[in-house]
């Protein structure tokens, strides 16, 4: 997830799927990767849609 | 079905029996709701008991309250005494009953309302279709061939379909105002943690919030001002509109557009205004949604992931797997977006936009086109409530008045606290003939093909 933005379409493959989820905990059906997958791929790209802070967003921030 | 406030009035002054509209929901419920599947659990002990109770109260001089007699429904994520709540869920079919009411429906009783049923959802509130693995696609009853809308699809359908005037949903992203837009009823989604919450499945505690469904101004307002504990002043004021441009009119139904610029032309103009960075603002509540939601379910999803409607699943454990500082960085956007909504609203007091981009997609095959792509209704159909509820504003879905069409809705925000003149704004349009209800097509209501029971129909776990 965190190399979304530019990752290559395989990081989103089935074993690498499991492993992060593996580590957080979660052993995921092997039925429910390929539909993981697919949500995981969405969320990558609203992730890429928020983006960073701007500038005016971190004086916002600090002026919070 | 008559309108809430008639039914109160009629009961409060002796003329009819809350029993008698009683019987007329259930009725209308078993012998129609084959149709829409609108309906999980027909609650008619409990009705005609809450009915007689009102009766009661009316034979020994008593004021039952301003909803005395009104016949309503919740989604099934509200808590019954005596029932499993389910949020549309058919792993927790068997869940332990509810120790008490939800605290919604006991101010809704406490005013002289009649429960009669619960409503259908998407699982877990997760969806924007009310598709619903376990208990089935709820329908539109303007075309039966189209969905309803979700999650709160089953209440709105409840309410178009003329089974109920009033009943309660909840809106997390939008799924109050796009099932009322669909279905061409009125929804509140009120300013975010407005209305008591006890006693409701949560999804996304960050935008969760309860609200009705009704078939006038009139009706939602009674029932907003149950649920907030009493009438709000009347402003008598103008109110300064303008018309949400920009984001909110890419790719919309022209036939919406140009009913929201009917209502500029109306009222004497209402400028487009554009809220800035509401692409990233819808981002960042689908993050913060998947994140919450994943979070929420993850216990239940290490033990019985495949219990779950796949679609809500696969989704909830992608959430699960994001990153916290995803989440932060979508929580921190999130109070500078609210920021640059509030600068809009030192110069307008209500701003007009569309609920949804287009009529109810088809059952069949249920897609959007969204920027020349093709998406899942089930998931982007709140593309324009979704950055609203992101920032908990107050906004009231309305049906532009088209009759013989498919409804087409329009959402009426203000600033937080604000509902009041959202609320005086439609009464507005409603008198001036620009927003309202209307029936579906004739044959619609009509009970045809309905021989088959209806317990036979609904045959998933109605206690009673």
């Amino acid at each position: 997830m965190n190399d979304a933005d530019d990752a290559p379409s395989q990081v989103w493959a089935a074993p690498a799927i499991a492993t992060w989820a593996g580590l957080i905990g979660i052993d995921i059906p092997a039925a429910c990767l390929e539909g993981v997958a697919v949500n995981l791929q969405l969320l990558a790209e609203h992730n890429k849609t928020l983006g960073t802070h701007s500038l005016e967003e971190l004086e916002h921030d600090a002026g919070a | 079905m008559t309108p809430a406030h008639e039914i109160a009035a009629d009961v409060r002054r002796g003329y009819r029996t809350a029993r008698s509209f009683a019987d007329q929901a259930v009725a209308a419920i078993r012998t129609s709701d084959r149709r829409y599947n609108a309906v999980t659990r027909l609650l008619e002990q409990r009705a005609f008991a809450e009915a007689d109770r009102v009766d009661a109260q009316i034979a020994g001089g008593g004021d039952p309250g301003p909803l005395a007699g009104v016949p309503y429904c919740v989604k099934d994520l509200f808590d019954v005494e005596g029932l499993p709540t389910t949020a549309g869920a058919a792993l927790r079919s068997d869940a332990t009953p509810a120790h008490s009411d939800a605290k919604a429906i006991h101010l809704l009783r406490d005013a002289g309302a009649v429960l009669v049923a619960t409503a259908n959802m998407d699982e877990f509130a997760y969806g924007f279709a009310t598709i619903n693995a376990h208990y089935g696609t709820t329908r539109n009853p303007h075309d039966i061939a189209r969905l309803a809308g979700g999650s709160s699809g089953g209440s709105a359908a409840a309410v178009a379909a003329g089974f109920v005037p009033l009943s309660l949903g909840s809106d997390t992203n939008g799924s109050i105002r796009v099932p009322a837009s669909l279905t061409g009823v009125y929804g509140l989604k009120p300013t975010h943690d407005a209305l008591p919450m006890d006693g409701v499945f949560p999804f996304v505690a960050s935008f969760d919030d309860i609200g009705p469904f009704a078939r006038s101004v009139a009706d939602l307002r009674l029932a907003w001002e149950v649920l907030r504990g009493g009438p709000a002043p009347i402003s008598g004021e103008i109110p300064r509109v303008a018309r949400l441009g920009g984001w909110f009119r890419d790719g919309v139904d022209p036939d919406l557009l140009a009913g929201i610029d009917r209502i500029a032309d109306a009222i004497g103009g209402a400028p487009l205004v554009e809220l800035p960075d509401v692409a990233r603002a819808r981002s960042a509540a689908f993050l913060m949604t998947a994140a919450e939601g994943g979070a929420l379910h993850l216990p239940v999803l290490r033990e019985k992931a495949m219990a779950y409607d796949p679609a809500t699943r696969d989704r909830l454990l992608a959430g699960a797997m994001l990153p916290a500082s995803v989440y932060l960085r979508a929580r921190e956007f999130r109070s500078c977006f609210l920021d640059r909504a509030l600068d809009l609203f030192e110069h307008h007091d209500v701003l007009v936009c569309p609920a949804t981009p287009c009529i109810a997609p088809t059952v069949d095959d249920p897609m959007i086109e969204l920027g020349g792509k093709f998406v899942p209704a089930r998931a982007h159909l709140g593309i324009l409530t979704q950055p609203l509820s992101f920032i908990g504003l107050p906004v009231i879905s309305a049906p532009l008045l088209r009759p013989g069409k498919m409804p087409l809705g329009i959402q009426i925000v203000g600033a937080p606290g604000c509902e009041n003149r959202l609320f005086e704004f439609a009464e507005t349009l409603e008198r001036m003939g620009l927003i309202g209800t209307f029936p579906p097509p004739a044959g619609e209501f009509a009970a045809t093909n309905l021989h088959q029971n209806w317990d036979d129909h609904h045959d998933r776990g109605n206690p009673q």
